[in-house]
């Protein structure tokens, strides 16, 4: 197929990579930075009493105490991590930022739906891979100073998978969530191939207000419908009862994505060389 | 054959056309030669060309394809060395190696052709190039691809004297029959010999579509001294050695070398 050429887009995607590669690691070192000073802040500044409870109490209590603190920069880490991952999809097209890096990106002899695919897998797949491996080497340095300075040890990273055993979450909550989150970073996704220039301040700016109006018509929706919102799902004695509205929403936001997704990938391939000043059409 | 027919292109928030009901059509086996004075849409119509812009009216299709759809089988047979460009903090070795695939008719040998004729070799890094020296790496690299396609925009700007005449070289050891260049530039000394067609822009139109052999045919281009100025003069320009003046050629006139910049001057003064 003219449009995609596995084998091109294979050549195509390891090419980009390799080239891009510097600014990947540099990317891995400046995160790997910041989550381990993170990572100190929580574990040296903000708490500094481990010397008084290694001290007074046994080792039961050191490491059940300290564990809690640890659990604040795994805390921290997944913050961090779902910010990467906005801050990614923002960042998008980052190869297109200027006019020499759009001409030589656009007359590359590689379909716009591979390019647009490559730049879909750096800015979501590598992204977050980069940002696991930076949250694991930062967890891993934090870890090595506590060794050395005499702490327990105590690995924050498992810390950020912990779920409640006892909680069985059915599959529909679990799918409406992700199509919550998907459709948040679709809309990340799309602001950063829409807008020219600081793609992250806009698209959040247009996330809030957005988010404001939903709120206020939700709250509104309860006068002018007679419906609730939290009416979506109940939960009596064992059991979940998803309302037809909560089925409505589940299926709106994947449409959406699709939406979104399908109008990014639009608007790239309608990108020119010179664009609007603001807008990428 | 690159055929531009009747296009309209203007600048997002800008008022005024840059092409207006614009045609072309670009034959293969040429060297052509852009000129234009600044502003007058040069850059442009590479980038038309090459589908780094739309047209907002009209057609530019390249090898019967529209070139905006920018579809993978025109890209790989178009290069475009842009004034400006950035190249990625690799040697020169892996930067062929990787977009070497994407170009069918890629050859190592004219790589290394013109990397010896430019006097550099193929493990240097980009990134710790000069200008000068990267725009060499760059254009052997653009040479190299054999695309039938290859528009330069202002290609020797940045180099030094002895490059401008390797560039020179290059371009003429590597020209096949099926290939079309197109120079846009304002260094007409530079390529004056290499082309073999030139076209001049000025706001919205093509001033001149001519072959040098048209022109050559048409016009005489010499030096005379102010006492063999006369009638038969159509432009003259004072120069340190004497008048340099454009005189239509008569028959059994011997033909002479083309003076770009008085044909240019010339041509855009008598509009």
């Amino acid at each position: 197929m003219n449009n995609f050429n596995l084998k091109r887009f294979g050549q195509a995607l390891k090419c980009q990579f390799m080239v891009t590669r510097h600014s990947w690691i540099r990317l891995f070192g400046i995160y790997t930075f910041v989550m381990f000073m993170a990572n100190l802040f929580f574990t040296r500044l903000a708490w500094r009493g481990y010397d008084d409870l290694a001290k007074n109490y046994g080792e039961d209590m050191v490491y059940s105490t300290y564990s809690h603190v640890v659990d604040q920069t795994s805390v921290f880490g997944v913050i961090f991590f779902c910010f990467a991952m906005l801050f990614g999809a923002c960042y998008l097209f980052s190869q297109l930022k200027d006019t020499r890096k759009r001409s030589a990106y656009l007359l590359w002899p590689v379909s716009n739906l591979e390019k647009y695919i490559i730049c879909l897998l750096h800015s979501i797949v590598l992204m977050a891979i980069i940002t696991i491996g930076a949250y694991l080497l930062a967890d891993t340095l934090r870890v090595l100073v506590d060794f050395i300075t005499g702490r327990v040890i105590i690995w924050g990273f498992p810390m950020s998978f912990n779920v409640d055993p006892e909680h069985n979450t059915p599959c529909l909550l679990l799918l409406f969530a992700f199509g919550m989150v998907f459709y948040i970073h679709s809309l990340y996704i799309l602001g950063g191939t829409m807008f020219r220039r600081q793609q992250f301040l806009f698209t959040s700016i247009v996330f809030l207000i957005g988010l404001i109006l939903v709120i206020m018509l939700l709250k509104q929706s309860v006068e002018w419908f007679g419906w609730n919102p939290g009416d979506m799902v109940s939960y009596h004695g064992d059991e979940y009862h998803f309302h037809w509205t909560f089925y409505m929403f589940t299926i709106l936001f994947y449409l959406l994505i699709t939406i979104h997704y399908w109008l990014s990938y639009r608007f790239f391939c309608r990108m020119q060389v010179i664009n609007n000043k603001w807008l990428n059409v | 054959m690159i055929n531009v027919q009747n296009i309209s292109y203007k600048y997002k928030g800008q008022k005024t056309l840059v092409f207006d009901g614009f045609n072309l059509q670009l034959e293969e086996n040429r060297i052509y030669g852009l000129l234009g004075k600044n502003g007058t849409g040069k850059s442009t119509l590479l980038y038309l060309l090459s589908g780094l812009l739309r047209p907002i009216a009209g057609t530019v299709e390249v090898d019967g394809k529209q070139s905006f759809k920018r579809n993978p089988l025109m890209l790989r047979d178009i290069f475009l060395v842009t004034e400006e460009f950035e190249l990625p903090n690799i040697r020169l070795s892996e930067y062929a190696n990787l977009y070497r695939p994407f170009y069918p008719n890629f050859s190592d040998e004219v790589l290394d052709n013109c990397l010896r004729d430019f006097e550099m070799d193929r493990n240097v890094k980009l990134n710790e190039l000069s200008m000068g020296q990267k725009k060499k790496a760059y254009m052997s690299f653009a040479m190299a691809t054999n695309t039938k396609f290859l528009f330069m925009d202002e290609p020797t700007n940045g180099l030094d004297i002895p490059s401008k005449s390797q560039f020179r070289k290059v371009i003429a050891q590597n020209m096949t029959e099926d290939r079309t260049v197109i120079i846009s530039t304002h260094q007409v000394h530079d390529v004056e010999a290499l082309l073999d067609h030139i076209l001049i822009l000025n706001q919205r139109s093509l001033l001149l579509n001519a072959s040098v052999s048209e022109i050559t045919d048409k016009y005489t281009f010499e030096y005379r001294s102010p006492q063999e100025m006369d009638d038969t003069v159509l432009y003259a320009e004072p120069s340190l050695q004497g008048n340099a003046v454009i005189t239509s050629r008569k028959e059994g006139d011997a033909e002479t070398q083309i003076n770009l910049e008085l044909l240019f001057n010339f041509i855009t003064l008598e509009k």
